[in-house]
C-alpha cells in the first residue's frame, strides 16, 4: 500500500526525490535536498511512497529457469559450430592469402626492431575474392613517440546558443543535427507525449542556433514517442532524415517511421521503412546508408545504395561481408570514393594468441577492423593500407576519419588501446591516403607525464589536427578540449567545455565550427540529444575553430 | 565525431557508438571454438542465467518468451564470448542484449494471465495469496504500460541495483539518456500502479 502524500512547501516532486535517491541530481541540487528532505515531512512521505513502490516491484516474483535453457543454448552452440566449420572450409583460400601477408609483415616488423608489434591486424578477408583486391605491400610503419603534456593553446570563443524549446522538462525529447561541411546550419526535432499522443516539431537554424525557425509540426495520436533521431546527409546539407520511434499506447507495439526532407526542411515526406537508415551520404543522385537487417535471426549492418529518394535500396557490400564480418562504418568523399570499415570477428579459440612465426595458419586476433575503398560505388573494393600495430590480442583498434574534402586523400588516424592501462597505447595517422603513417603522441593533462591517457575518442578537424575531450587539468568532473595540430609534437589545452559533456566539429574549408552541449550523442552523424532531465539542463554553445 | 562523458570512464564496446539502432551483439558472426572456451562459457552462463531469465520475465511476463529471449541472449554472448568476457561490465552487456531483444519481441499470450499463473510456484510475497496476486497484478499492469526501454530501466535500477553508469551501458544510451529514461519510467510506473493498486 502506498502512503498518501502531503504537499512540499517547495513543491519538490517525486521525480526529483527519486533522482536524489538515485544520485542523479547535480551536486548543487543534491546538496539542497540533503538539507531540505530531513526537515520536510511531505518529502519524507513521498520518499516512503517511492520506497514502497520499489518494494512492490522487487517483490514481483520471477521464476528460475530450468535446464531447458542451457540445453537450448548448448544445442545452438553445437549447430553454429558445425555451420562455422563449413563456412571456414568455403573461405579457406582468401583467408590463407591474407594470413600470409600478415605473417610477412610481422617478419618485416621484427626486422625493424619495433618492439610493440606482436601480431597482425590484417583482416580475415572477404568471403569471396572475385571483386576485392588485396595490396601486395603494407604501408611503412611508424616509430613510437613520447607522450606530450598539454600546453596552453588558443581558446575558442564560445557563444551561448539558443534551444528551439526552452526550458526543457524531463518529458521533452530534443535532438539536433549539424549540417556537415557548413557548421552554421542545424536541424532539431522536439517531441513530447501525453496521454493523448505525441507532438513532433522540426526546426532549423542557419546562424549557429542563435535563432530557430519552425519547419513542420505533426501529431501522432496514441503514440508515446521515445526518440526522434535526426541526421543530416554527410555531403548534402539540405537532405534531412528523422527517425521517429515510439510505442502505441493501446497495443504497446513498437512504432517506427521516417520523415525525410530534401529541400532543407521546407517539405517533408513520410517514409515507412522497416530497416533503420543510418549515416546518409549522397552524391550525384545516389544515397548510401548503413542499414540494419535481420539475417538468420541475427541483426547485422549492411551497406546499401538508393537512387530513388530512399525508397528502394540495393546492397553494395556483398564482397566485404561474410559470416563473420560486416561493414560497421563508412565514409563517402566528394570525389565519389567510398571508404568502408569492416569488422571481422575471427573467432579464435580461447588462449590461442597469435604469434608472428605461426605463418599463414596463425590464429588472428578475435576482432579486427580493416578499411576498404571503392571508386565505383561498391562494385570493386581494395584494401586500404594500414599499419599492423598491436600490443596484445585484446587491444582495440579504432579509426577516425576526417570529413572528406574534394581532391584530397583520406586523412585517417588509428587508435590502439590495450585494455586496462596505457601501456602499448598508440595513435598513428596518415595524410596521404595510407601510403605513410606517422606515430602521434598521446596526451597527458597533468604533469608529470608518466601516464598518458589512452582513448578511443579522437576527432579529426579539417586542418588535420586531432581533437579530444578529456578532464580539465586537476579536475575529474570538468571536461575540456585538447588539440594536437597536424605536424606538431605537443598537445594544446583549449580550455574547458563549460556545462557540456559532448562536442562536435563541423569541418569547413575555413576550419570548422565547434558545437558543445549537455546531453547524449550519436557518434557518426554530428547529432545528439540535449538535456531532457532536470539534473542536466539544456546547454548548447558554438565557437569558431581556433 | 562527438563523444560523451560516459565514454571517458571506461571503454565501451565498439558497437556502442551507435545508439538505439544497433544491438551490441548484432553482428553475431564467428564463434568461440570448442574446448576451453566452452567450459568458461558454461560458467559464465551459470553465473548469469537466473538474473537474465528473471529480467526477461519481468519485462515480458511470458515464460515461453523469456526462455526464447534468454536463449538468444546467451547464444549471442557465446558467439563473441572472447570479447564479452573481457568487458568491464559483461552483466550490463547481457542486460542490454536482453532489453533489445525484448523490445523486438511480439508477445503471444496475455502477460496478465502469465503473471498470475506463476505466482503459485515461486512467490516472494507474504502469506496472503489474495493480496499477493492483486499486488503482482498491479505491478504487471503498470510495467506493461511502460515502453520497453523504460520498463528495462526501472527493473534494472530497482530490482537489479544497476548504477547509472551501468544502466547507461545496459540501455545503450548516454548517462543523461539513462537518467531521463529512468525518471520517465518512475513517473509512469507510479501513475499506472496507483491506478491498479490493490
Amino acid at each position: 500500500m502506498i502512503p498518501s502524500m502531503t504537499r512540499c512547501p517547495e513543491r519538490i516532486g517525486p521525480e526529483t526525490l527519486a533522482a536524489w535517491r538515485d544520485g542523479t541530481l547535480s551536486s548543487a541540487q543534491a546538496a539542497h535536498l540533503d538539507t531540505h528532505v530531513p526537515q520536510c515531512p511531505a518529502c519524507r512521505a513521498a520518499l516512503d511512497a517511492s520506497d514502497a513502490l520499489d518494494a512492490s516491484l522487487r517483490r514481483y516474483p520471477a521464476p528460475d529457469p530450468d535446464e531447458r535453457l542451457w540445453n537450448a543454448v548448448r544445442d545452438r552452440m553445437h549447430g553454429a559450430q558445425t555451420q562455422r566449420q563449413q563456412l571456414q572450409r568455403a573461405q579457406r583460400s582468401p583467408r590463407r592469402i591474407v594470413g600470409g601477408l600478415g605473417a610477412l609483415a610481422a617478419v618485416v616488423l621484427l626486422a625493424l626492431g619495433f618492439a610493440q608489434v606482436l601480431h597482425s591486424h590484417m583482416p580475415a578477408g572477404p568471403h569471396t575474392g572475385a571483386t576485392v583486391t588485396v595490396p601486395a605491400t603494407m604501408g611503412p610503419l611508424p616509430t613510437a613517440v613520447a607522450p606530450s603534456l598539454a600546453v596552453p593553446g588558443p581558446r575558442p570563443n564560445w557563444q551561448q546558443a539558443q534551444l528551439p524549446v526552452s526550458p526543457l522538462s524531463d518529458q521533452d525529447i530534443l535532438t539536433f543535427a549539424v549540417a556537415p561541411g557548413n557548421g552554421e546550419s542545424a536541424y532539431a526535432c522536439h517531441a513530447i507525449s501525453d496521454s493523448s499522443g505525441a507532438t513532433l516539431t522540426f526546426y532549423r537554424t542557419t546562424d549557429r542556433a542563435l535563432h530557430w525557425t519552425q519547419l513542420k509540426q505533426l501529431t501522432a495520436p496514441g503514440l508515446d514517442v521515445s526518440d526522434c533521431a535526426i541526421q543530416v546527409d554527410a555531403l548534402d546539407g539540405s537532405r534531412v532524415l528523422a527517425q521517429v520511434m515510439g510505442q502505441d499506447m493501446q497495443t504497446l507495439a513498437q512504432v517506427t517511421w521516417y520523415e525525410l526532407s530534401e529541400d532543407g526542411g521546407a517539405h517533408w515526406t513520410r517514409l515507412d521503412q522497416s530497416a533503420p537508415i543510418n549515416d546518409l551520404a549522397t552524391l550525384n543522385g545516389t544515397t548510401y546508408a548503413l542499414r540494419q537487417v535481420v539475417v538468420n535471426h541475427i541483426v547485422v549492418a549492411e551497406l546499401f545504395a538508393s537512387t530513388d529518394q530512399l525508397r528502394t535500396w540495393q546492397r553494395i557490400d556483398q564482397t566485404l561481408a561474410g559470416a563473420n564480418q560486416m561493414v560497421d562504418n563508412f565514409w563517402l568523399n566528394p570525389d565519389g570514393e567510398l571508404l568502408a570499415e569492416v569488422e571481422t570477428d575471427s573467432g579464435a579459440p580461447a588462449g590461442a594468441a597469435a604469434t608472428p612465426s605461426a605463418g599463414p595458419s596463425a590464429t588472428p586476433a578475435q576482432v579486427d577492423l580493416s578499411l576498404w575503398r571503392s571508386t565505383d560505388g561498391g562494385a570493386h573494393w581494395s584494401l586500404f593500407p594500414v599499419p599492423s600495430l598491436s600490443t596484445s590480442r585484446d587491444t582495440q583498434l579504432d579509426y577516425f576519419v576526417q570529413s572528406p574534402v574534394a581532391g584530397q586523400p583520406w586523412h585517417i588516424c588509428a587508435s590502439y588501446a590495450p585494455p586496462g592501462n596505457s601501456t602499448g597505447a598508440a595513435l598513428v595517422c596518415t595524410f596521404d591516403g595510407g601510403r605513410t603513417w606517422s606515430a602521434r603522441p598521446l596526451v597527458c593533462t597533468t604533469a608529470p607525464c608518466t601516464q598518458p591517457l589512452p582513448t578511443d575518442q579522437y576527432v579529426m578537424a579539417s586542418d588535420g589536427a586531432v581533437l579530444i575531450m578529456m578532464p580539465a587539468p586537476g579536475s575529474q568532473s570538468q571536461l575540456a578540449l585538447y588539440r594536437l595540430p597536424r605536424g606538431a609534437t605537443t598537445w594544446q589545452y583549449l580550455g574547458p567545455l563549460a556545462g557540456s559533456n559532448a562536442f562536435f566539429i563541423a569541418s569547413t574549408p575555413a576550419g570548422g565550427i565547434l558545437w558543445a552541449f549537455a546531453g547524449g550523442e550519436y557518434a557518426t552523424r554530428l547529432s545528439g540529444t540535449i538535456g531532457g532531465h532536470q539534473a542536466l539542463p539544456g546547454v548548447l554553445a558554438t565557437a569558431t575553430y581556433p | 565525431m562527438p563523444r560523451a562523458l560516459a565514454h571517458l570512464a571506461s571503454r565501451p564496446p565498439l558497437e556502442q557508438a551507435r545508439r538505439l539502432e544497433y544491438q551490441p551483439a548484432a553482428n553475431a558472426r564467428g564463434a568461440s571454438g570448442r574446448g576451453v572456451g566452452d567450459e568458461a562459457f558454461e560458467q559464465f552462463f551459470r553465473a548469469h542465467e537466473r538474473e537474465i531469465f528473471g529480467y526477461l520475465w519481468r519485462l515480458t511476463g511470458d515464460e515461453h518468451a523469456s526462455y526464447d529471449l534468454a536463449q538468444e541472449t546467451f547464444v549471442r554472448a557465446w558467439q563473441r564470448f572472447e570479447r564479452v568476457r573481457r568487458y568491464d561490465r559483461p552483466r550490463a552487456w547481457l542486460f542490454r542484449v536482453a532489453t533489445n531483444l525484448a523490445s523486438n519481441h511480439r508477445r503471444h499470450r496475455s502477460v496478465r494471465e502469465a503473471a498470475t499463473a506463476r505466482l503459485g510456484s515461486d512467490s516472494g510475497f507474504g502469506c496472503d495469496p489474495g493480496a499477493d496476486i492483486a499486488e503482482a497484478d498491479a505491478v504487471r499492469s503498470a510495467l506493461d504500460a511502460l515502453p520497453m526501454k523504460q520498463r528495462g530501466a526501472l527493473v534494472l535500477r530497482v530490482v537489479y541495483g544497476l548504477s547509472i553508469v551501468e544502466l547507461a551501458h545496459a540501455l545503450g544510451s548516454s548517462e543523461a539518456g539513462a537518467k531521463m529514461t529512468l525518471s520517465r519510467a518512475r513517473q509512469r510506473f507510479r501513475t499506472y500502479y496507483t491506478q491498479e493498486e490493490p
